[in-house]
């Protein structure tokens, strides 16, 4: 048993090296533009924060944390499933935010068990939980700016979709539409003559609304989904003759559309 | 035809990830306090007294020798028999937990000394997904209207179902609202049996399809 723990003691100065350069990666990633520089912002005040924190640090204080965190940590990752599997964008979920706060006291608590208790293998399971963490939050982060790339216009002609994105999300999406145009026109589009651009454009009553090779999101797709909530007697949008009795657990496959609504008062999650 | 957004970003290993999440009960050959992980209290730990934690938690544990897993109770040869039985009579799906599939596998794997015949749990499960399998082929073959009810359906099942599924519904609609346009005179079930003649002679190749996938994923999920 000794052998093990030993073994493990070598390796844990390298688990918290790794785990911070994790951190750094996850925080200035190359790909997006520098939008999520602003992650370092907050970062770094989280950090001061935490210094006038640790002074007193109190048992009601953390297990207040903790609640917070399981609750959230439940959200945000079926924030994830959901903003995966719809078709079109959903609102920003502030979870985020609040995770990435808890997750730096955790990160502290974490450190200071794995060096007091070096025998204990709690240390290294709080450090593993912590990376669990913060890949839900990558993920979910990851799949939202997906979206974002792959619907950029249509997001940005859209005021009710543009509500939905976070601060960040809104910069990056017009920056993105803005790096996208400039390619397209030195590429190719400033050598069409003009009137080859204007067959293109969709017009609604008179006014021009935007090109018709915009694309947009589907919502009538085939999704997957379960109740999490007991609904009753109900009937889907496009089978309004027919009344089911929809309660807990049960799975569907259905139009987005059809249940667009349930998806928006959290009665059922997409799976 | 237009490109379908399958999630392309959500693989097997995201499943894997959140089975791993499922609660199971452990021995542990160590003493500690209660400790909390992703905010919930797990303890305390006393040998020989269960406990129960993550699934991830146990599988960590057991890789450092640290505690015994406890089979969960629809993981033995007795319930596996039974879930088989009901699976051949009825032609619903049987309750099997969400994600079946990914706890068997990762026991089976990794805490093999700790179920009983590990070789006849091997073999069940795979009979019982082959079982599974065949149902979602005659689902796709029958072209059920949607909105449809899937009880019991697992994660993975859901998985190598989606992009299938999502394409053939989509086209389906696709086809019929364009022969609705041609044809509003004509009653809806003769256009929708002539909407499931054109499906079946122009995509038949992407119908074809599932049979490869699902054979990938059987090689993927061999219990070996």
């Amino acid at each position: 048993m000794s052998r093990i723990f030993s073994r493990q003691n070598q390796k844990e100065p390298k688990t918290i090296n790794l785990n911070a350069a994790y951190t750094k990666e996850f925080f200035d990633s190359d790909e997006d533009l520098d939008v999520e520089d602003e992650f370092n912002v907050d970062e770094f005040n989280i950090n001061e924060s935490n210094i006038n924190k640790e002074n007193n640090v109190d048992e009601s204080n953390i297990n207040k944390e903790n609640e917070i965190l399981s609750g959230q940590l439940k959200i945000l990752q079926r924030a994830w499933l959901n903003e995966n599997f719809s078709t079109e964008i959903l609102p920003y979920e502030p979870a985020f935010e609040r995770l990435n706060e808890i997750l730096e006291n955790q990160n502290i608590r974490a450190e200071s068990l794995a060096l007091s208790q070096e025998t204990s293998p709690i240390g290294m399971l709080l450090f593993i939980d912590n990376e669990r963490i913060k890949y839900v939050m990558n993920r979910y982060k990851r799949t939202r700016l997906a979206k974002i790339e792959k619907y950029v216009c249509s997001i940005i002609e859209n005021a009710e979709y543009m509500a939905r994105l976070s601060l960040p999300e809104k910069e990056f999406a017009e920056r993105y539409k803005r790096l996208i145009e400039e390619h397209e026109h030195a590429s190719f589009l400033h050598v069409l003559p003009q009137e080859s651009l204007d067959v293109l454009k969709e017009t609604e009553n008179g006014t021009e609304t935007s090109f018709a090779t915009v694309e947009h999101p589907d919502l009538n797709q085939a999704v997957f989904c379960r109740f999490i909530k007991h609904v009753g007697s109900y009937s889907f949008l496009s089978t309004p003759h027919d009344k089911e009795i929809l309660s807990k657990d049960d799975a569907y496959l259905v139009k987005y559309s059809d249940i667009q609504k349930l998806l928006e008062d959290h009665s059922i999650e997409l799976i | 035809m237009d490109k379908i957004i399958t999630s392309d970003t959500f693989t097997a290993e995201d499943i894997k990830f959140l089975a791993e999440y499922e609660l199971i009960t452990i021995e542990p050959f160590f003493r500690a306090d209660t400790f909390s992980l992703s905010g919930i209290e797990y303890g305390p730990f006393t040998p020989p007294i269960k406990t129960n934690v993550p699934i991830w938690v146990a599988l960590t544990l057991k890789s450092q020798k640290l505690c015994k897993i406890i089979s969960p109770s629809w993981l033995t040869v007795e319930n596996l028999t039974i879930l088989l039985d009901s699976e051949t009579r009825e032609t619903k799906f049987s309750a099997v937990p969400f994600y079946y599939a990914e706890i068997s596998r990762m026991l089976l794997q990794s805490a093999e000394d700790d179920l009983k015949s590990p070789g006849e749990l091997r073999m069940l499960l795979q009979q019982l997904k082959e079982k599974r399998e065949n149902k979602i082929r005659i689902g796709l073959a029958n072209l059920e209207p949607i909105p449809h009810k899937i009880n019991n359906i697992s994660a993975r099942e859901i998985h190598i179902m989606r992009p299938t599924f999502v394409m053939v519904f989509d086209s389906l609609r696709r086809i019929q609202e364009t022969t609705l346009k041609k044809s509003s005179g004509q009653n809806l079930s003769e256009t929708t049996r002539r909407t499931v003649d054109i499906m079946s002679s122009q995509n038949i190749d992407d119908l074809m399809d599932i049979e490869g996938e699902i054979a990938d994923y059987g090689e993927f999920m061999t219990y070996d």
